[in-house]
């Protein structure tokens, strides 16, 4: 498979800063402007996937992905002038007898050069790298004054250039290691280096400024693996076109860089006569749906009082809405299955789950608060308690409930109109661990009990391919729903991980709607097409569906493990201009290249752990329904306590987008 | 030939002659394979099974880590192969070509079979290629101390505690949790309860990226153990120590209430059977390469992966929970292991900076900087050798990584003239009498060619040939970073070709002395493996030695800046088996972001590598080792 946007950035997602806040703004796909029918899905592959006469970057479907963003954000801007330039420069080599670096000026603007050496490299290098994993621009100029040297025989031993480098320091004698490297040489010679070995060239005149622009784009390589991809434009010549820099695991993930990966940027010179000018660098302010801000009112439990009879040993999977009333900015609706028993005793004895409900009215619309939070007590739905592990007699008879997920339907004012609610519940009663999916209208407030149906609204028995339905979710088919919903399920297959996800279209009476004498039904996500990051298995889609003029998006939060255990969040995402389409298909879901957005080893899901013992049980997502330019996460994670037990925790978390 | 060996070479005739069979009605396949290995970068062949050799189709891709081959089953004809076996008298070449009617072709076509995936070599055809055995979790031999109990039988503990029934058995055992475990005359009982596993820690740790460990196991099925009843008992491996919960990487766990038995992979259920009864017999098969295999009465019921990178210090853990540890209870009747260890190239056990001393044990800072190590043995001392500033230096090694020089002038210096740009790469060899350097001698352009020194025991300068023993020749317009290996008879080469189109490819060259020149082996494999013609990436440093019966060839690739360590395996120096990356960036120190500069020393049970650490700054001399057994390929 393909993937329609290139890279986000791999771990490193704790607290947001203002520098990396998050920056997805989605423009409307097209504007209306290009007629196609489809969607330009890859944006960089030459090709005019919707045949509206735009290739790649042409297209404005592609405006926002990284391949093609030209919107920029500034994270370096030298200009040399500054009295003491070791305030955010590193002088290397730093072993050695201290030098300055002389700073003649040309044209107007500072220079430097000439680094006290006529035998060795020197270099000045960010003491802070700059963010390229989402692409990036570094720009700069280069002047020569001397014409004679690297040409007709004379040695090329006087350079000055610019280095984009993993390091921050080089050895005596030594040039930086070079990512990518341009050095102007005396005479005028520029060449393009990696690891020092040449990959382009080209001439200057002397004495004149020659402007070089390095601009890096993140893609995927034939192993889809994320890499850079970098163009050089010396003057007006773009002398290199699409070179792998480097792969973006490679890059460095520290400091300034700890969001998004980046690279050190140096000028490195070489004797006399050939210096570096104004050097500025910029990040693409494009796509990063793996950056999240993370919001402090961090949920439990026992915060939301939930009774301990039905979630004392565990509270997971959430389900989240929003909505707007009378009286706060903002309402929400939080659904959470939980258990008396713990899930790790799954592997040796049957547990049993209900679903409990919290609403909170009083948001002002920035942050939650810990109270204020309206529950349901005991059970929404569901037995309570719901498991009977150890228990003489146990309760053969309960019903497990588990993995709620709620659509709100929202009125012009995003006042609610109804709220679907879907879970997973076991079917029949004495079969425990199969389950089939469950969809209830309307779910009133938390202290509104759902009774569980006799029968399932998709039972197993419909979807001979799965012996057990799990994890489900709806989206609309039309943005008021009024042709129903596809209901997204996990298809478990055997004793180990899922590794499919499907979609059966239900009506909007909340029945199945058939195709062949079946459900109509299919395969939205398969691990073993989605790349290493899923390839033991995924589970929980979390779709969210966009309308727009012309046409739809669909992205889909999913987990997925790497290896067993390794949970971590992924995203995939479909679009079509053809709406009409949901009523009888869904448009194919493509991942994004670097999956997962969320890691299990990010610092979001492991601060506070103890050893590596913290795991990701869930993801609910949902738009802000007073900005809806603002997505609401919920990550539930597991957490290991010291001295044994285990305690859940519900982390807020949000990303900006802006509607398509 | 030891009569081991003999025995083995039967073997082998009998597995070839069943190939020879097979092959019988292969025309087809044999035309495809030759199709395809006319192009260097053919398509990936397909496999029609296994064991049979019908739908192999061509070879194609190179890589970093691609398995498939490129090869030409031609080559065989054009080249001496019985000359360049690594294992005269004991290779496949010659247990395939004694069978009457079979032709150097089918045994080339087996090669080419053999190495068409990563897991080909598995197939019980592939045993007679010593290649095969490299990165082979079914090629091992047993430890000599094994680290796990080979059994402890829990129903005749009856009655002892746990630390005495282990120690009866020769081992030790360490239970964890608030209520000890129970023997009693249905096994060993653990404790635990819905917050808390009881579990016990058997014997010692066991490196799982090199051992292969067969762990059986039979359980007592709890009795009258209802739909809700908490009574469960398993076998895992944990690389952390048991706390509260066991964290099952990978293991069998079997659930009363259930009445199935789980393997566990990552502490989540992987695979699910049925208990059977209190007879039956669970085995758990464990390689190092990552596959696990779940045998109930011998008969296999599953496979899977793990990742032994995570266990290569892990605990044999015995688990459960069992509230009141009753007579009714889950239990572990009984519990044998195996324990062996193979040749993963990948697991190396020491990674370590080299430190050089003077002959006063002052250390030389500077000295870490050296290039292009190399190390040999004359069977009482090993030599290390590394170039600086276009000079050889060398020492001898005084434990893992400590080398004391045996001067501090150079060992050999630049004196003739195509050695005026200076002399690096340096590879040692012992002859039996005298050490031998082969290294990159450079004129005053750059240009390389290889020039050979020589020394006795007791020298402690190298004398220089005055002309290269291997000089540049036709298309070839420099060639440098050369390692030799030499066993009776027959000395061969490996160096880096640069071409006049600017690409360069690893050449193997071969003589039976040295004075009488090389010869040059024709449409070998290596030379499309490890042609590179673009300014990203670069192959250099090949390091070749023959290791139970293979030929191992280590070298090192750049993309963009990083370097890492790669290995192909060969029988006979014509068909190459690549195994990807085996020696990469540690991840933290000398070698953080990459390695480079390998060069292997094949010793008892052991393979040692020095190498070059790539830290972003700079390349300093690294020391790593890793266990691989000498002789298991003729049992393979």
């Amino acid at each position: 498979m393909r993937a329609l946007v290139v890279v986000i950035l791999l771990g490193s997602m704790s607290g947001c800063t203002l520098l990396n806040a998050p920056d997805r703004k989605l423009q409307p796909p097209d504007g209306g402007v290009d007629g196609g029918a489809g969607i330009e899905l890859f944006c960089d592959d030459g090709l005019d996937d919707d045949e509206d006469s735009f290739f790649d970057c042409e297209d404005a479907d592609c405006a926002e992905e990284p391949a093609c963003c030209e919107r920029r954000s500034p994270t370096l801007d030298e200009d040399w002038t500054a009295a003491d330039l070791r305030l955010t420069w590193v002088f290397g080599p730093t072993t050695g007898n201290p030098w300055l670096p002389a700073r003649p000026t040309f044209e107007g603007a500072t220079f430097v050069g000439n680094f006290e050496s006529n035998d060795e490299p020197r270099a000045l290098i960010s003491s802070d790298c700059v963010s390229l994993a989402l692409g990036g621009w570094v720009n700069t100029t280069l002047r020569s004054t001397d014409e004679t040297g690297c040409t007709n025989g004379a040695p090329c031993d006087r350079y000055a250039g610019v280095v984009l480098s993993v390091a921050t320091d080089l050895t005596p004698g030594s040039k930086l290691q070079d990512e990518l490297a341009v050095t102007l040489h005396a005479g005028g010679l520029v060449l393009v280096t990696q690891a020092d070995v040449e990959v382009a060239r080209t001439t200057t005149g002397i004495d004149q400024n020659t402007d070089v622009e390095i601009i890096v784009r993140p893609t995927l390589n034939d192993e889809a693996q994320p890499i850079l991809r970098a163009t050089v434009t010396v003057g007006s010549d773009v002398v290199l076109e699409g070179f792998l820099m480097s792969r973006i695991q490679d890059l460095v993930a520290t400091g300034e860089c700890e969001q998004i990966p980046g690279l050190h940027v140096a000028a490195q010179s070489q004797g006399d006569g050939v210096y570096v000018g104004p050097l500025t660098t910029a990040k693409q302010d494009c796509a990063n749906p793996g950056q999240f801000e993370k919001q402090v009112a961090t949920l439990t439990g026992e915060s939301l009082q939930f009774a301990p009879s039905w979630g004392s040993a565990y509270v997971g999977s959430p389900a989240l809405a929003s909505s707007r009333n009378a009286v706060s900015d903002v309402q929400w609706d939080l659904i959470v299955e939980g258990s008396n028993d713990s899930p790790e005793l799954e592997p040796v004895a049957h547990v049993g789950y209900a679903i409990g409900h919290a609403r909170d009215t009083t948001d002002e619309g920035d942050d939650w608060s810990l109270d204020g939070w309206t529950t349901s007590g005991g059970p929404k739905a569901g037995d309570d308690p719901p498991s009977c592990v150890g228990v003489p007699g146990g309760c053969d008879e309960n019903v497990s409930v588990r993995e709620p997920h709620l659509l709100a339907e929202l009125n012009e004012d995003q006042a609610l109109r109804d709220l679907v609610l879907s879970f997973a519940r076991e079917v029949p009663p004495n079969a425990p661990d199969i389950f089939g999916i469950q969809i209830l209208r309307p779910v009133g407030g938390p202290m509104t009990p759902a009774a569980v149906p006799a029968t399932p609204t998709l039972s197993p028995d419909d979807v001979p391919e799965c012996t057990s339905l799990r994890d489900p979710s709806l989206i609309p088919v039309d943005p008021e729903a009024q042709q129903g919903y596809w209901l997204f399920f996990t298809c478990v297959q055997g004793a180990g991980a899922a590794t499919e996800i499907h979609a059966v279209r239900i009506s909007r009476a909340l029945e199945v709607v058939l195709e062949g004498g079946g459900p109509l039904r299919r395969i939205v996500l398969t691990a073993d097409e989605l790349g290493p990051f899923a390839a033991a298995g995924i589970r929980s889609a979390e779709p969210l569906i966009s309308f727009a003029e012309d046409g739809l998006r669909l992205r889909i939060w999913f987990l997925a493990q790497s290896t067993p255990g390794e949970w971590g969040i992924a995203l995939a995402e479909a679009r079509s201009h053809d709406v009409g389409m949901l009523a009888f298909e869904l448009p194919e879901a493509l991942p994004f290249p670097v999956n997962p957005i969320l890691s299990s080893d990010s610092p979001l899901v492991r601060s506070d752990c103890l050893g590596e013992d913290c795991s990701i049980t869930g993801i609910a997502v949902t738009r802000r329904a007073d900005d809806q330019e603002v997505l609401r996460f919920l990550l539930a994670r597991r957490v290991n306590l010291p001295g044994g037990g285990r305690t859940d925790q519900l982390i807020p978390l949000e990303q900006m987008w802006r509607m398509p | 030939m030891s009569s081991n060996r003999r025995i083995q070479r039967w073997r082998w005739l009998g597995i070839a002659a069943a190939f020879a069979v097979l092959l019988g009605g292969c025309g087809e396949g044999i035309d495809a394979r030759n199709d395809a290995a006319a192009g260097p970068t053919g398509g990936t062949g397909g496999l029609g099974g296994a064991d049979s050799f019908e739908g192999v189709g061509g070879g194609g891709a190179d890589g970093p880590t691609g398995v498939i081959i490129n090869g030409n089953i031609e080559v065989v004809d054009r080249n001496p192969v019985g000359t360049l076996v690594a294992d005269p008298g004991n290779s496949g070449w010659e247990a395939v070509t004694a069978i009457d009617m079979s032709t150097p072709e089918q045994y080339a076509t087996l090669a080419l079979t053999c190495y068409a995936s990563p897991d080909a070599c598995l197939a019980e055809s592939c045993g007679v290629l010593a290649s095969c055995c490299v990165d082979n979790g079914t090629c091992c031999k047993p430890l000599a101390d094994p680290a796990l109990p080979p059994e402890i039988d829990f129903q005749t503990c009856n009655g002892l505690d746990l630390n005495s029934c282990a120690v009866g058995e020769g081992t030790t055992a360490v239970a964890v949790g608030p209520s000890p475990p129970v023997i009693n005359e249905r096994g060993l009982i653990l404790g635990g309860d819905a917050s808390s596993e009881g579990s016990a820690i058997i014997g010692d740790p066991v490196d799982l990226g090199t051992t292969r460990v067969r762990v059986d196991v039979e359980f007592a099925l709890p009795i009258g153990c209802g739909a809700s009843c908490l009574a469960s008992a398993g076998a895992t491996f944990s690389s952390t120590t048991p706390g509260a919960f066991v964290d099952a990487e990978v293991g069998l766990l079997l659930s009363g209430s259930r009445n199935e038995v789980s393997l566990m992979i990552g502490d989540a259920v992987a695979d699910t059977f049925d208990a059977g009864t209190d007879q039956t017999r669970w085995s758990l098969i464990l390689s190092p390469e990552g596959r696990v295999e779940v045998l109930r009465n011998d008969v296999e019921q599953g496979a899977h992966f793990f990742d032994p990178s995570t266990l290569r210090q892990a605990s044999l853990v015995l688990f459960g929970r069992n509230l009141s540890q009753a007579q009714n209870s889950a239990a572990i009747r009984r519990i044998e292991v195996q324990t062996s260890f193979c040749d993963i190239p990948s697991s190396w056990d020491v990674r370590a900076p080299v430190v050089i001393t003077d002959d006063m044990d002052t250390v030389l800072p500077t000295e870490r900087f050296g290039r292009g190590p190399s190390v040999a043995s004359d069977g009482t001392e090993v030599r290390f050798a590394y170039g600086i500033d276009g000079e050889i230096f060398w020492g001898r090694t005084a434990g893992v990584g400590l080398v004391q020089l045996i001067s501090p002038a150079a060992a050999l210096s630049p004196s003739f003239t195509h050695e005026t740009g200076g002399v690096e790469d340096p590879d040692l060899v012992f002859d039996g009498t005298d050490w031998h350097l082969f290294y990159t001698a450079r004129d005053e352009n750059g240009v390389g060619s290889i020039g050979h020194a020589v020394a006795t025991a007791v020298d402690t300068f190298l004398t220089a040939d005055p002309s290269p023993t291997l000089p540049i020749a036709s298309d070839v317009v420099s060639l440098d970073v050369p390692t030799v290996h030499r066993r009776a008879g027959l000395w061969v080469l490996i160096a880096r070709a640069t071409l006049a189109s600017g690409a360069t490819e690893l050449r193997a060259y071969y003589t039976s002395a040295l004075n009488t020149g090389w010869s040059r082996i024709v449409d070998s494999s290596l030379e499309v493996l490890t042609r590179i013609q673009e300014p990203g990436s670069e192959i250099t440093g090949p390091s070749l030695v023959v290791h139970n019966g293979a030929y191992q060839l280590y070298l090192a690739r750049r993309s963009g800046t990083r370097w890492t360590v790669e290995l192909l395996a060969s029988d006979e120096l014509l068909l190459w088996r690549p195994l990807g990356e085996v020696l990469g960036p540690s991840g933290d120190g000398f070698d953080r972001l990459g390695a480079r500069a390998p060069d292997a020393i094949s010793l008892t049970d052991q393979i040692a590598l020095v190498y070059e650490g790539q830290n972003g700054v700079s390349f300093e001399l690294g020391w790593a080792e890793r266990p691989a057994p000498s002789d298991t390929a003729s049992a393979f």
